[in-house]
């Protein structure tokens, strides 16, 4: 690369004679240059077709839209009308609340169980690889089949509610308490550290598995209590796991409809359930204020995926 | 460098078969349409329908319907495109959940300049639905009393004639009729119980969390809503033709009012409400309430015999009637496919479908055909009702008008802000 450069930048040599040399040079370095910018961009343009014309065309397209352009209704002209719209709209005020809730309160609790199954599953001496394999198991089961299980095991007239009868303990649906469609959104934060654990979990598994029994070993000859070795070798091994992860899971609950959705109430309802609720309005002029929430819903998981980088720069740059 | 040639004529056959399949749609697509269009109002409708005929041979006409009934799907896949394909059409289901979704998707078709080579050739749909895809001048027009089969649908009914309130204007045909009724178990409750609104009110006190209706905008719940708008401003007759926003104003409040008068003798006394028909369905299979009030009143039979509802399920209606409305099938304006859509319309209205679909074995449907006026009227009186559907001459007593669809967005939206909002 630097080699590269260094000869592009050299001036070219005034005299005739010796012009030869470093001409030649070129005319037979260029075509490779050339050869190796088109295979980097043939190599990358699938990815780069699906990135620029799918996601920042779609959104491109969803933010002019927001902006009340292409309308199929109304004047046509440019406004932020849409945005004013949607923060007077009482569904989306009351959204904020719940969707921030349940975001952080299942991705924080996911984070410290994941944290707490792993370090119990690597403290296992015999049975360690089928802990790992029960402890991983929902990891391919699509999200809608775990929320209908949720709603088959948890809604008032689901399997708890039943045994809960059998018991004696309930004498009707009504009685056993709303854990689906609830005011708090039990059942989606459930549901979401159902699958959030084994994910966070499964990454702490694998850093804890790179080399950190040697360092601990190592404290441990040395006389390091079992808190001082958690908190200065398996803290710092693990965190910047722990990190991507949560941030990875919060992006996802924050923007996911289908499990608030199935699980939650028509009101309040989490964000992307309210931008659908606008989109599917037969008033073609809400179209603008879906779209303005879909921009709410997409800068803010840009905002975390740009914190997510710096902070796993800041690690990366740290062990380098 | 091999390597490099093989990735560059890759992405170069893409390019070109990129730009071969723009060109086909815009060119060779067009004059198929130009020539329906021309047909549809120059000739007359024999040799229409002989045009119609030549040009949907070999067609395949994607139906886009919503697709939560699996006797409907076998119905339309075990019947109607084996008809189909006796024209040369091929049926192409295409299962949805929200009709929105596909007026949206024309809609869509529509701003990125996609005019003759939409995905959609047919729709199940009436109501807001169609109201805004009018709104927004997505559907081809000038057909649905042309075909053949449309002798047998009474055009001069409003029942027909008016979608929720909007003009059909030949942009639709009709399929089935729909009336809503009251679904109870009777072990808990009695028809007299739901002689009235009144009678009902007194039950729901007597009976807290029995009853619940979905959230609108959904389709079941929406309808409930009205029914008791009806109720409580002293019945529809100030709420018929064009949306009015004075009158609107004047009654809303005491409808909201009987709403949320009723809420906290609701299903978790009114908290929250479920998200769909489907949904209230399944507390109802589950016990969770014994009663619920939805359209297509043959279904529950279904259900009843499936073992998913209990064998004390009965219906029963309002005396001062229920409400009911007609459903169609409608054709975008950017089908490439309008004449076999046309030819599946009119097998939809036929006799012999229109009586297969409403015998409750099958579908329970009721006709958009008006059976008298063909040859299987003996049959079709002949269909055994379940004893826990109510017949459809019982449905149909004091039937209650569907409104114009301004004012069922305009009452969709207030329940939002005034009953569940609040």
């Amino acid at each position: 690369m630097s080699f590269r450069s260094k000869s592009l930048a050299e001036p070219a040599p005034s005299g005739a004679g010796s012009a030869l040399g470093p001409t030649i040079e070129r005319s037979e370095r260029l075509p490779g240059e050339w050869r190796d910018g088109f295979k980097i961009l043939a190599l990358l343009s699938p990815a780069l077709f699906l990135i620029v014309v799918l996601f920042l065309g779609g959104f491109a397209f969803g933010f002019l839209q927001s902006l009340g352009f292409l309308a199929l209704v109304g004047d046509g002209g440019l406004s932020l009308e849409a945005y004013r719209r949607m923060l007077e709209d009482p569904a989306v005020r009351a959204s904020l609340p719940l969707t921030l809730r349940i975001s952080i309160i299942s991705t924080v609790l996911s984070a410290v169980l994941a944290v707490a199954s792993a370090l119990l599953i690597r403290g296992t001496k015999r049975g360690q690889k089928f802990l790992v394999w029960v402890f991983q198991l929902n990891i391919p089961i699509p999200h809608i089949v775990g929320a209908v299980a949720m709603l088959l095991l948890l809604q008032q007239s689901g399997y708890f509610s039943r045994f809960a009868y059998a018991l004696g303990l309930v004498s009707s649906p009504a009685e056993f308490a709303p854990l689906i469609a609830d005011e708090f959104g039990v059942g989606i934060i459930v549901h979401y550290m159902w699958k959030e654990i084994p994910f966070i979990g499964v990454v702490v598994l694998a850093a804890l598995q790179s080399g950190v029994s040697d360092f601990e070993e190592v404290a441990r000859t040395l006389g390091a209590s079992s808190w001082k070795r958690f908190r200065y070798i398996i803290v710092p091994f693990i965190a910047p796991s722990v990190f991507s992860t949560s941030i990875i899971a919060f992006a996802f609950t924050f923007g996911s409809y289908e499990i608030p959705f199935l699980l939650g109430r028509p009101f309040p309802a989490a964000l992307p359930v309210v931008a659908v609720q606008s989109y599917n309005d037969s008033d073609l002029l809400s179209r603008p204020e879906a779209m303005a929430t879909s921009v709410l819903i997409t800068v803010f998981i840009s905002l975390l995926v740009y914190l997510y980088m710096r902070v796993s720069d800041r690690y990366t740059g740290g062990v380098r | 460098m091999l390597q490099m040639k093989r990735n560059l004529a890759v992405i170069g056959g893409l390019t070109v078969s990129l730009l071969a399949l723009g060109a086909c749609s815009t060119t060779v697509e067009a004059p198929e349409a130009a020539s329906t269009e021309e047909a549809a109002s120059t000739e007359s409708t024999e040799s229409y329908w002989d045009s119609v005929l030549a040009e949907a041979d070999g067609q395949t006409v994607d139906w886009f319907m919503w697709g939560g009934d699996d006797r409907l799907n076998a119905y339309i896949n075990e019947y109607v495109a084996v008809e189909a394909a006796k024209y040369g059409v091929t049926l192409n289901q295409v299962k949805v959940t929200e009709t929105a979704e596909v007026v949206n998707k024309v809609l869509g078709e529509k701003q990125a300049g996609n005019l003759d080579d939409g995905a959609v050739d047919l729709v199940w749909i009436n109501g807001e639905n169609f109201a805004t895809g009018k709104q927004a001048d997505i559907w081809f027009c000038d057909w649905s009393q042309k075909l053949p089969n449309a002798e047998f649908v009474d055009w001069e009914s409003d029942a027909i004639k008016f979608d929720f309130g909007t003009p059909v204007d030949e942009c639709e045909a009709p399929w089935n009729q729909a009336m809503s009724v009251i679904t109870y178990n009777s072990d808990q409750a009695s028809a007299a119980d739901f002689a009235s609104v009144d009678a009902m009110v007194a039950w729901m006190s007597e009976n807290p969390g029995q009853f619940t209706y979905a959230a609108p905008p959904d389709f079941s719940g929406s309808m409930q809503v009205r029914r008791f708008f009806y109720h409580a401003v002293g019945g529809y007759d100030k709420l018929l033709g064009e949306f009015d926003q004075a009158t609107y104003d004047e009654l809303a409040p005491q409808a909201w009012e009987f709403l949320n008068g009723i809420e906290a003798n609701l299903w978790r006394g009114g908290a929250t409400y479920p998200q769909s028909g489907a949904e209230v369905e399944k507390l109802f299979a589950s016990g969770e309430v014994s009663a619920y009030i939805a359209y297509n009143a043959g279904r529950a039979g279904l259900l009843v015999a499936d073992g998913v509802f209990p064998e004390t399920t009965s219906q029963t209606t309002f005396e001062s009637g229920m409400i009911g409305n007609t459903n169609y099938v409608a054709i975008p304006f950017n089908s490439p496919d309008t004449a076999g859509a046309q030819v599946v319309a009119n097998i939809l209205q036929s006799p012999e479908a229109q009586l297969r679909k409403a015998d409750p074995s099958v579908l329970g449907y009721y006709p958009a055909i008006d059976m008298s006026r063909t040859d299987l009227l003996a049959e079709y009186e002949a269909l055994p009702v379940p004893a826990s559907v109510l017949p459809f001459t019982q449905q149909k007593k004091n039937a209650n008008p569907e409104l114009i669809a301004g004012w069922l967005e305009a009452i969709e939206k207030g329940w939002i802000a005034n009953v569940l909002q609040k």
